[in-house]
């Protein structure tokens, strides 16, 4: 028999909540997280709305901050959201009885925010006739750039912080796989327990692209939303007037731990997860499949993984990005994998109250399925006034549904054609 | 250093070095010219036929790394016999490690030079208006370092699996690992995995030497990466890609496939220490120990030939992995232990991927490749380093070692055949 994996902890920090009380009871109210960009001027911008953390501080989770080197937003996310899940489960540094050695880390996180004033300063101090020169270039960077700033763009930063945190010194892994990114940590993560190579897993994602490069990149695949005068009401995913996503931050960690590990040390736990899905599209870098064929085979291997029929799950947290194209496909590739069970089951897209948090948004989401099973209540799509013609499903328009939430599933797809299915289960032995 | 598999079996035979003065670009004085380049690379040269005039097409979205990539991808998959199929498209899956690709300067010189005022006060408002329009509308997934698989999944219609390592210099050993995790339990046939990674950049510069790896050699350019050697200050950039086709054995042999050998453990640990403490191989220990449980094999096996050390040059960085590689193997200290990187550099994400290739493919020859430019190890570090020239090879059995400057450890054990 296969080892199980349930979750015994879980921490968030998110543009509605700094935790997961505070998310989950925005989730509830249908508030929502977007406003005018404040972390730079962005007042110029195409898009200069996004769905920001205000007022955050790192000193209200770890109380040996000033112990620690200059942070980037992804790393003092992942820190706040690690902690809050190791403190959730029970486990800390010098918790008796664990195995250092098989307590991992598994983060799915963004690469970190360029330094854009000092890289734009050490470019332009090294151009003579609009061309770079490349060794005034480098000799001028090692003056202006931030020794800690660069040191933070490493993907791998926040994992290998978190690990030092929680003294994990089991499988370290950090992935990028775009959007799809902390949903396939969670998913690898799983898959690693359950062959032995670990106990214990903090897994998850962190990611703040609201920074100049990031808007700047998305802007130009013309992927965001440029309903500035209206921020509340800009991310409407499934909506007829969809018109891009919003760019959020914040991170999500899940305790991943096998069953009787978990149970020996009287955990509690707050689901099962029984199933994954990872695909390619392999068809175009910028859109998806046409006919959703990567999201399918997605959604069926993840199905087939859980040992699960279509018609057992109760809730889905759709990726539903507010695109015109992920909607859509999304939707079709929901009424594939689950047939006529797809019209029965309700979606919803939690990025409409807190944005698009990029490499963290599975992770948070999946969180969200725990909470959903947790209180039988599955939050809302807001900003849903009017499904476009092509969205067809029962999305949890504008308020909160209740209902016991059994099975949920989370669907994230990332550019480039990934995509990733999590499956949870409420647990019992 | 090396250009295809006999050209790869000779360097490391002859112990050939691949480390010169940089030619990219011009660097100022108060760094290292010295880098591990690859020159005349010509992408399309590794196309299949059929693949040429789309692979041309999409050459202007890959940044340097997905081109190295992409193009060693298909050269593995014709080595393999599948370039044109004969793989369940949905079966055949992605799992590479990459790096931070680093964005072209001149591509966003315009939009900053536009949005500088006379006073030398960058404008947002103005990079917000102006700026942004004068970059390319594709420039993000240039640079995203899950393009490398996605390229290589369009290209050659792989639509199982995918998922890229960004975990520095280990991402590639780490890939490996989880392939070999994804094909042990059938969810795929077939993963093309490795990685591939260029530290060529005038930005890998300025961070290696701001964090303190980059080295201070200031003799011949040449002799500037020392692995476990006395005089090594830091590391070498390089760039290169290693890719592998990795399959389930009754896939192969279903299809008499040639089989280069088998991967038969992995592992992963990490120092969990905070960044700004020395490494201190606790990480490394947990993964050659796993991996050994893994492999069903002890440190004493005979049939372990060697260790493809990650032997970087940073002094503390080769200090931890000395010491790890003493622990597990302290009743066996005489194990030979090389690293290629004194020829090759840091080739970053793309490490573990050529490392591997290059200790399989030697040791199918009977011989273990050398360390170059250790002309005299660090005193005290108590291993047995192979030296200056390549030595025949004790059993069929070797552990490649991948470690990030975090302490983030893998180890990859494969058995020739």
């Amino acid at each position: 028999m296969r080892r199980r994996v349930v979750v015994t902890g879980i921490g968030m920090v998110t543009p509605i909540g700094k935790d997961v009380d505070s998310t989950w009871q925005a989730l509830q109210q249908g508030a929502s997280g977007v406003g005018p960009i404040t972390l730079f001027d962005a007042r110029t911008f195409p898009t200069r709305i996004a769905a920001e953390i205000h007022g955050f501080d790192l000193k209200n989770y770890l109380n040996d901050v000033d112990t620690w080197p200059p942070l980037s937003r992804n790393s003092i996310f992942a820190l706040a959201a690690g902690k809050m899940a190791m403190d959730d489960a029970g486990l800390d540094a010098n918790t008796p009885g664990i195995d250092r050695s098989r307590l991992g880390v598994y983060f799915g996180a963004g690469e970190g925010q360029q330094d854009f004033p000092h890289f734009c300063a050490t470019v332009h101090s090294g151009v003579t006739a609009g061309q770079v020169h490349t060794n005034e270039f480098i000799k001028n960077g090692l003056h202006i750039m931030d020794k800690w700033a660069e040191s933070e763009q490493d993907p791998g930063t926040p994992t290998a912080h978190v690990a030092a945190m929680a003294n994990a010194q089991g499988p370290n892994y950090t992935c990028l796989t775009a959007c799809a990114a902390s949903s396939q940590a969670i998913g690898e993560a799983m898959e690693q327990i359950r062959r032995g190579d670990a106990d214990i897993i903090l897994s998850g994602g962190t990611h703040s692209m609201i920074h100049p490069f990031g808007i700047t990149g998305f802007i130009l695949l013309t992927a965001l939303s440029t309903r500035n005068d209206d921020p509340q009401h800009a991310s409407r995913p499934f909506d007829e007037d969809r018109d891009g996503f919003i760019l959020g931050e914040g991170a999500g960690v899940v305790v991943l731990e096998e069953l009787e590990h978990a149970l020996k040390r009287g955990a509690r736990i707050y689901g099962e997860l029984i199933g994954y899905g990872s695909t390619a599209d392999a068809f175009r870098i910028t859109d998806s499949h046409d006919e959703g064929r990567g999201a399918i085979a997605c959604l069926k291997e993840a199905i087939a993984d859980a040992g699960i029929s279509p018609e057992e799950i109760n809730y889905i947290n759709a990726h539903g990005t507010s695109t015109e194209v992920n909607d859509k496909i999304e939707t079709l590739a929901i009424k594939h994998a689950l047939g006529d069970h797809a019209y029965k089951v309700p979606v919803s897209s939690t990025k409409s109250m807190m944005g698009h948090l990029i490499a963290a948004a599975g992770a948070v989401e999946a969180i969200i399925c725990l909470l959903a099973i947790r209180d039988g209540i599955m939050p809302p799509t807001i900003n849903l006034e009017k499904p476009s013609e092509d969205c067809d499903l029962d999305y949890i328009p504008g308020k909160p549904r209740q209902g016991t939430v059994n099975v949920a599933v989370s669907n994230s797809f990332g550019f480039g054609g990934q995509n990733v299915s999590l499956i949870l289960r409420k647990f019992t032995a | 250093m090396a250009t295809g598999q006999a050209d790869l079996i000779d360097s490391l035979r002859e112990g050939r070095n691949g480390i010169g003065p940089i030619s990219s670009f011009p660097v100022p004085d108060a760094v290292t010219s010295a880098v591990g380049e690859i020159r005349n690379f010509e992408p399309r040269n590794y196309v299949i036929p059929r693949l040429k005039k789309t692979f041309v097409k999409s050459l202007k979205y890959m940044a340097r790394d997905i081109q190295l990539a992409v193009a060693m991808a298909q050269v593995a998959l014709q080595d393999a016999g599948l370039a044109e199929g004969g793989v369940d498209p949905t079966r055949i899956g992605i799992d590479l490690g990459a790096g931070i690709i680093s964005t072209d300067l001149q591509e966003l010189t315009p939009g900053i030079e536009k949005s500088y005022e006379a006073d030398n006060k960058f404008s947002y408002s103005t990079w917000g208006t102006e700026g942004i329009k004068l970059v390319q509308p594709i420039w993000l997934l240039k640079y995203l370092p899950n393009m490398l698989a996605c390229h290589i999944s369009i290209l050659s219609d792989c639509q199982g699996p995918s998922n890229t390592i960004t975990e520095g210099d280990a991402s590639s050993g780490l890939a490996i690992g989880e392939a070999f995790r994804i094909l042990q339990k059938s969810r795929a046939d077939v993963m093309i995995s490795g990685g591939a990674d260029s530290k060529i950049h005038p930005l890998s510069y300025i961070r290696a030497r701001m964090i303190g790896l980059l080295t201070h050699w200031t003799g011949s350019p040449e002799l500037a990466s020392r692995p476990f050697d006395i005089q090594a200050s830091g590391l070498v950039l390089g760039e290169g890609a290693g890719i592998l086709i990795m399959e389930r054995l009754d896939h192969a042999n279903a299809r008499s496939a040639k089989i280069y050998g088998e991967v038969i453990g992995i592992g992963s640990g990490s120092d969990a220490r905070r960044i700004t403490e020395p490494c201190t191989g606790q990480g490394m220990v947990h993964a050659i120990k796993a991996a050994l449980r893994d492999a069903g094999l002890t440190a004493e096996d005979p049939s372990i030939s060697h260790i493809h050390a990650h032997g970087i040059g940073v002094p503390s960085l080769d200090a931890a992995e000395a010491s790890a590689i003493r622990e597990v193997f302290s009743n066996r200290l005489d194990i030979p232990v090389t690293s290629t990187k004194g020829a090759t550099g840091n080739m970053g994400a793309g490490n573990g991927g050529v490392e591997l290739i290059s200790s399989l493919l030697a040791i199918r020859e009977g011989f273990i490749p050398p360390i170059i430019h250790c002309d005299e190890p660090v005193p005290g570090l108590g291993l047995n380093l192979v030296r200056g020239a390549a030595i025949p090879a004790q059993g069929n059995t070797f552990l490649n070692l991948n470690i990030t400057r975090y302490g983030q450890s893998s180890c990859v054990i494969t058995r020739a055949s």
